[in-house]
């Protein structure tokens, strides 16, 4: 009797987790390995896939453009994930504090992270233009002479210019996500019991004291998973490239998910474009264990 | 049990729709031969006009029934990936720089010849350089749709305000650079360039090389853009940007090409093919505009031929239906309502320019303008001769250094 429950209940459970089984195999996992396998291929969708061995890696290392998305893809998500993981831990302690209208700001910072990037890459388009509204902000301010100073053509065309383009898409990136990454961080504060903060008044700690020796260490795994999480969505950007600049100027936003795009998708090279999906994979994997082990998780 | 009984509502609501999707799509075939028929929808006009186009087909037969499927956005990636699934369409827009890449994949095209033997459709009808840039030899592979090549445009107000003649076929380079330089100006904070310049594409810097006697390729395949021709030809193009501060990049004025930008009076001239035309009648009705040739440069003229041909896949199930909408669709009746080009049939494009007379220079050119099409690996060519032009407009490198990097990189890919 007990024994037939317990079998039941096994095969409730199995039963229960087959559709989202049953979707990952053939959908995640499936298509990993046979990537996997297609990366020692050469295929173009038409003819079979010819083994070619490692022959798709060794092109990798010689190509010029795979050498360019690999420094914009590691320059992007070293700037992103650093300027978003600090501005979402800045907003957050500031949307810890009694403000007035604070659900509003929350609102506010937050809404970028259910926008449609696409939506987002378009507006930012409009701001970002040569005669857009963020140069005549700029010349507004008359911050446009300083900029001129730095060797830049003034007005500067954001996504044309290309000492601009790539930190442009950088700068619209940390701007819609560290709003989603705030959350993260709040729910982090909100975990922190206070009466430690009462422990540390009594021990005479001032808000400095405070924040550096109770909050931050506390914050620890917050930040891993904000870490983990930024670094996986940096390295795979694609849609804002996509959209705003395909790429150019001159290579200059041209990242590791965009040449796998068009190698997949323009040229057919479905074996070249596997095997930068494994290195990126490879990336990703070692940057997040890197980042693990530098927090002592 | 009340939760056994919801789960069972649950399968069956599920089953319900599943069915009538089954349904849905057994009744719009019924008895008919169903056919799908795709090309990309780039421009407004043209896709009103193949859904009624195609609306008309249908009326006129019995036994076929044919689907406009428009694909908006990245058309090729689209259309490769629905050969390679088994899924493409019956009839697809296939562009002549893409002709020579589908043809080199073997099972991609169908031959037209035996439909064409049959038919009352005869390939002398139409424009020979059009129908020779979609054979292989006596292979015919598509009927060409319709075909464009580049005019000049120019804003008749900005000419008047400069006190310049409009450009007439007297009009060579020197003429144009003089020209792009006086139009330029800027009053009441209202600035207009002379002419708008894509960066990233080859394919109006390329006619420019030839009019300075320049080739892309020499007799032996090898890439001969680098020659002192090329390179000056470059220098020129490339000066009216950063020489003598008369071109702007579209980008640079939020437009996404030169005929935006053109129609929003950023520039004042624009190479661009009629696609143009019922675009600027649409959003910019009362821009005052005309049309000449592409000045002539020391070497002479030159000039692009862009065309798009109907083929039928090798995996269409029913070819011989789709030829029957092929031949609807290049008929003289379907050709004489094309507004963004001109049509592909000698005679209705004749008669067409004689009404329509802005279309003229677009026309003429055509009698000594090449086909867009650089062999099997064409849209790579255009990629790197479009990141050379990059390179030198964006001030990178010298012409001649871009150019020569860029012919390496182009031999070594034909070798490949």
């Amino acid at each position: 009797m007990n024994r037939g429950r317990i079998v039941s209940e096994r095969l409730a459970a199995v039963a229960f987790l087959a559709p989202f089984l049953l979707l990952l195999l053939v959908f995640i996992l499936w298509p990993v390995l046979n990537a996997l396998w297609l990366s020692f291929h050469a295929y173009d969708l038409f003819d079979a896939p010819r083994w070619v061995g490692l022959s798709n890696y060794q092109l990798l290392l010689k190509h010029g453009d795979f050498w360019i998305s690999m420094r914009n893809t590691v320059f992007y998500t070293v700037g992103v994930v650093v300027a978003q993981t600090a501005l979402a831990l800045f907003l957050a302690l500031l949307m810890d504090q009694r403000i007035r209208g604070k659900t509003a700001f929350r609102i506010a910072y937050f809404l970028p992270s259910v926008t449609s990037s696409v939506a987002i890459s378009l507006i930012f388009m409009a701001l970002f233009f040569k005669n857009g509204m963020l140069n005549q902000l700029l010349a507004g301010l008359g911050v446009d002479r300083l900029l001129a100073l730095t060797g830049l053509s003034v007005p500067v065309d954001w996504l044309g210019d290309v000492h601009t383009a790539l930190p442009s898409l950088m700068a619209m990136n940390i701007w819609s996500t560290a709003g989603f990454f705030m959350i993260i961080f709040l729910a982090g504060l909100q975990d922190i019991p206070q009466t430690l903060y009462e422990v540390a008044e009594l021990d005479g700690a001032g808000p400095w004291a405070q924040f550096r020796y109770v909050t931050l260490p506390l914050l620890k795994p917050t930040f891993f998973y904000v870490g983990t999480m930024g670094i996986i969505g940096a390295f795979q950007v694609f849609d804002q490239v996509f959209i705003m600049t395909n790429g150019g100027p001159l290579k200059a936003t041209m990242t590791m998910a965009y040449l796998l795009y068009t190698e997949a998708f323009v040229h057919f090279n479905m074996g070249y474009a596997c095997a930068i999906a494994s290195v990126l994979a490879t990336v990703i994997f070692l940057a997040t264990m890197g980042q693990k082990r530098l927090m002592g998780e | 049990m009340p939760a056994f009984e919801r789960l069972r509502h649950g399968i069956l609501v599920i089953l319900l729709v599943v069915l009538s999707a089954c349904r849905s799509t057994d009744d719009s075939a019924g008895s008919k031969i169903s056919i799908r028929f795709s090309g990309y929808a780039g421009n407004p006009a043209e896709t009103s006009l193949m859904e009624k186009l195609v609306g008309d087909f249908n009326r006129s037969q019995g036994e076929i029934h044919a689907r406009y499927e428009p694909i908006p956005g990245t058309y090729y990636p689209k259309v490769l990936t629905m050969l390679a699934s088994g899924t493409a369409p019956d009839v697809l827009y296939l562009d002549i720089l893409y002709f020579k890449p589908f043809l080199a994949k073997r099972k991609i095209l169908r031959p037209l010849n035996d439909f064409l033997a049959q038919s009352s459709t005869r390939p002398e009808d139409f424009l020979p350089a059009l129908v020779a840039a979609f054979s292989e030899g006596e292979t015919v592979y598509g009927l060409p749709k319709d075909f464009n090549t580049l005019g000049l445009y120019y804003n008749r107000e900005s000419f008047d305000r400069a006190g310049l003649a409009y450009p007439d076929e007297t009009w060579d380079l020197t003429r144009f650079r003089q020209a792009a330089i006086t139009l330029t100006h800027q009053d009441a904070g209202r600035k207009q360039a002379g002419f708008a310049l894509a960066p990233d594409t080859p394919d109006r810097f390329l006619p420019i090389a030839e009019m300075f006697g320049a080739r892309l390729f020499a007799q032996d395949g090898s890439c001969a853009i680098a020659s002192p021709e090329g390179i000056r030809a470059l220098d020129y193009y490339a000066g009216l940007k950063r020489v003598d501060h008369a071109a702007i990049f579209p980008s640079e004025v939020g437009s996404s090409f030169s005929g935006d930008a053109f129609g929003r009076e950023d520039a004042a001239m624009a190479f661009e093919g009629s696609w143009l035309t019922p675009y600027l009648q649409t959003s910019f009705p009362r821009l005052p505009y005309g049309v000449s040739e592409l000045p002539r440069g020391p070497a002479g003229r030159s000039n692009f031929l862009f065309t798009v041909a109907y083929v039928i896949p090798q995996g269409s199930k029913h070819p011989e239906a789709a030829w029957k909408l092929i031949e609807f669709l290049t008929s003289e009746a379907a050709q004489a309502q094309v507004t963004f080009a001109l049509p592909s049939r000698t005679d209705v494009s004749r008669k067409y320019v004689a009404q329509h007379a802005e279309y003229l220079p677009i026309l003429k050119a055509a009698a000594y303008a090449t086909p867009y099409d650089f062999g099997p690996h064409g849209p790579r060519i255009v990629e790197r001769l479009g990141v050379a032009l990059q390179e030198v407009l964006l001030g990178v490198k010298t012409s001649e250094r871009a150019l020569q990097e860029a012919a390496r990189d182009i031999d070594l890919l034909q070798q490949r």
